[in-house]
């Protein structure tokens, strides 16, 4: 199994690879989207931002941290079904589901080397943001922060695995997955903080487990808070997650099923 | 020399495969029963559309039957998926295994790992299979480079790295040219089945390759098994009609409606008249040698001039084809 796993990472490496500009562009892409929250960071700092007061009044350090842990975190979301579909679109799952790997490692082994670069770009855009462009992250609790991102990775990765559900029965992206992507960035306060939106619609953000990833990361990063300090908003991930993610495992399960049955689990 | 033993390696029984398309029930496959012992070598014939894909998809556990049993190495395809995984090698018709922008020898390393060989078994699987298959001086190219048939030979190096005692071949001879595809069938029945025990099924379309190379042939034919056999004990079976042409000089009512009345003919048209003789085409049951004395005893009765005598259909694999060979869009 575990050799199975390191397969498909390898794969996935190897793939990327093979697109050199791509591969090295996603890096660039990343300094560009750094230097843009720098910026955009400086404009809205001169104006004394009374809305960013509990963030130490600096903006950039609040999008850095917003910005590219919500890219992270949702990597997988995004990511998954997208590989799922390649892989029936160029023909190749069918000959890993022959193989005595579990159908479901076939399904979401194809997505692991995103998630692994995404954890590559993340660290490249922190360091970038606090060693180069100076964003204070010397307070920094980090093991607050890894244990939060760990335990929204598996939150959002739930996600991405019912969005792989989807494909396996529809045979296509989840339509839905693209407009639930932009209303999480709208509504979880990756640009600003949610205390901006009306009541009415912050109540919506509450309903999105990235909102209290985002809280509890930048308190971690950017105030160095503890884990029992996160606690609340913690319990609220853990619980989330505790539903979501039996609930994909299933529903995953049951699209396996039903395709085994209609003979479409290769198809595209 | 290995011998079949006893115990099936492939087990099917009364399975068949229903689906719902366009509102309406397809019966892919229909009570299908087939054994297949260790060490066997069967060919699965069928034209577009009898079952053959679907029957190779329930074995390799892609498809669920909805009804009956099917065993690969004594395990049920649909209760112990991964176990009869382990022992089958499967090539598919519209295989596409491999990413072209890697090498031959990268999704190899692929596919190894997800059998779980490790990395020094797989190195050594490898060279001596792209050495057999004629690409060890290709393996570090990529893929999208190969041509069809070099892609086709390391679809078979893919399906052997993990040496299963099963192998489920659909066509694998597509896409090469004749001397590959004697190499392919060579190593198939005389190294892999006679040397090595390996259980092969085998399916094609053309029945000529079968019968040429399989010891057993079963035909599937809108979605069951219809015969099963050697091409000779199929066509000894085969209730199809046999056809005879006769020149006759001239082709009276009297005799036209003697061989009609033989139990042995099927049925009767005259294909041509003209002045001084008839060309009448005769379809036969069961029997060949028996139902031409008949109808040679019938056209003598009656006085008749034989001017000449046809045998159609001498060769018994076109008889067979003709006689399933029939495309069937209900079915895939």
């Amino acid at each position: 199994m575990t050799s199975a796993i390191w397969a498909y990472v390898v794969r996935g490496f190897r793939i990327e690879r093979s697109y050199k500009l791509t591969f090295f562009g996603r890096y660039v892409g990343q300094l560009v989207y750094v230097l843009f929250t720098y910026f955009l960071g400086k404009v809205v700092e001169s104006g004394s931002p009374t809305l960013l007061r509990e963030y130490g009044d600096r903006y950039f350090p609040f999008l850095l941290v917003g910005g590219l842990f919500s890219q992270y975190l949702t990597t997988s979301m995004r990511q998954l079904p997208i590989t799922v579909r390649d892989e029936l679109m160029l023909g190749s799952l069918e000959s890993t589901l022959v193989t005595p790997v579990p159908t479901v490692l076939a399904l979401l082994g194809p997505g692991l080397w995103a998630q692994i670069e995404a954890t590559l770009l993340l660290a490249f855009g922190l360091l970038l943001g606090g060693r180069v462009l100076g964003a204070d992250l010397t307070s920094a609790n980090w093991l607050s922060a890894l244990v939060v991102a760990a335990l929204s990775l598996v939150c959002l990765t739930a996600w991405g695995i019912l969005s792989v559900a989807f494909v396996v029965v529809f045979k296509r992206t989840d339509p839905l997955n693209w407009l639930i992507g932009t209303t999480i960035q709208f509504l979880s306060g990756v640009y600003f903080p949610i205390s901006v939106l009306p009541v009415w619609l912050r109540a919506g953000s509450y309903l999105f487990p990235l909102t209290y990833s985002l809280m509890m990361l930048r308190a971690a990063i950017l105030d160095g808070a503890s884990l029992p300090a996160l606690g609340p908003s913690l319990g609220i991930l853990a619980g989330l997650t505790a539903v979501f993610l039996p609930l994909s495992i299933l529903a995953l399960g049951r699209a396996i099923q039903i395709s085994r049955q209609r003979g479409s689990l290769a198809h595209y | 020399m290995h011998r079949p033993s006893q115990a099936p390696a492939i087990m099917m029984e009364q399975v068949s495969k229903d689906y719902v398309s366009g509102g309406r029930v397809v019966h892919a496959l229909r009570d299908c029963t087939l054994s297949i012992a260790q060490g066997e070598l069967v060919g699965l014939f069928g034209p577009n559309g009898a079952g053959k894909t679907t029957l190779i998809h329930v074995l390799s556990t892609l498809i669920a039957p909805t009804s009956g049993v099917a065993l690969v190495g004594g395990h049920d395809v649909q209760l112990e998926p991964l176990a009869a995984r382990m022992h089958i090698g499967v090539l598919t018709e519209t295989q596409r295994a491999f990413h072209g922008r890697l090498s031959g020898r990268q999704n190899l390393e692929f596919f190894a790992a997800l059998h779980g060989l490790s990395r020094h078994e797989a190195s050594r699987r490898m060279e001596r299979l792209l050495g057999e298959f004629g690409l060890a001086d290709a393996a570090d190219r990529p893929v999208q480079t190969y041509s069809s048939g070099m892609a086709q030979r390391l679809h078979l190096v893919r399906v052997l790295l993990h040496d299963p005692p099963v192998l489920l071949l659909d066509e694998p001879t597509n896409s090469m040219d004749i001397q590959t595809a004697d190499l392919v069938r060579h190593l198939v029945k005389d190294e892999l089945v006679a040397n090595r025990g390996k259980t092969v099924l085998y399916t094609t379309h053309d029945l000529y390759e079968m019968d040429r190379f399989c010891e057993r042939i079963a035909i599937i034919h809108q979605g069951s098994i219809a015969a099963q056999g050697t091409v000779n004990e199929l066509l000894a079976e085969l209730a199809a009609p046999q056809r005879i042409r006769v020149q006759l000089a001239p082709g009276g009512d009297a005799t036209m409606d003697a061989l009609d009345r033989l139990p042995s003919v099927t049925s009767l048209r005259v294909v041509r008249r003209q002045p001084g003789s008839a060309e009448v085409e005769i379809a036969l049951g069961k029997g060949s040698e028996l139902e031409l004395a008949a109808v040679w005893n019938a056209l003598s009765a009656h006085g008749e001039a034989l001017l000449h005598l046809e045998q159609l259909d001498r060769d018994g694999i076109g008889r067979l084809l003709r006689h399933y060979a029939q495309s069937d869009e209900e079915t895939t």
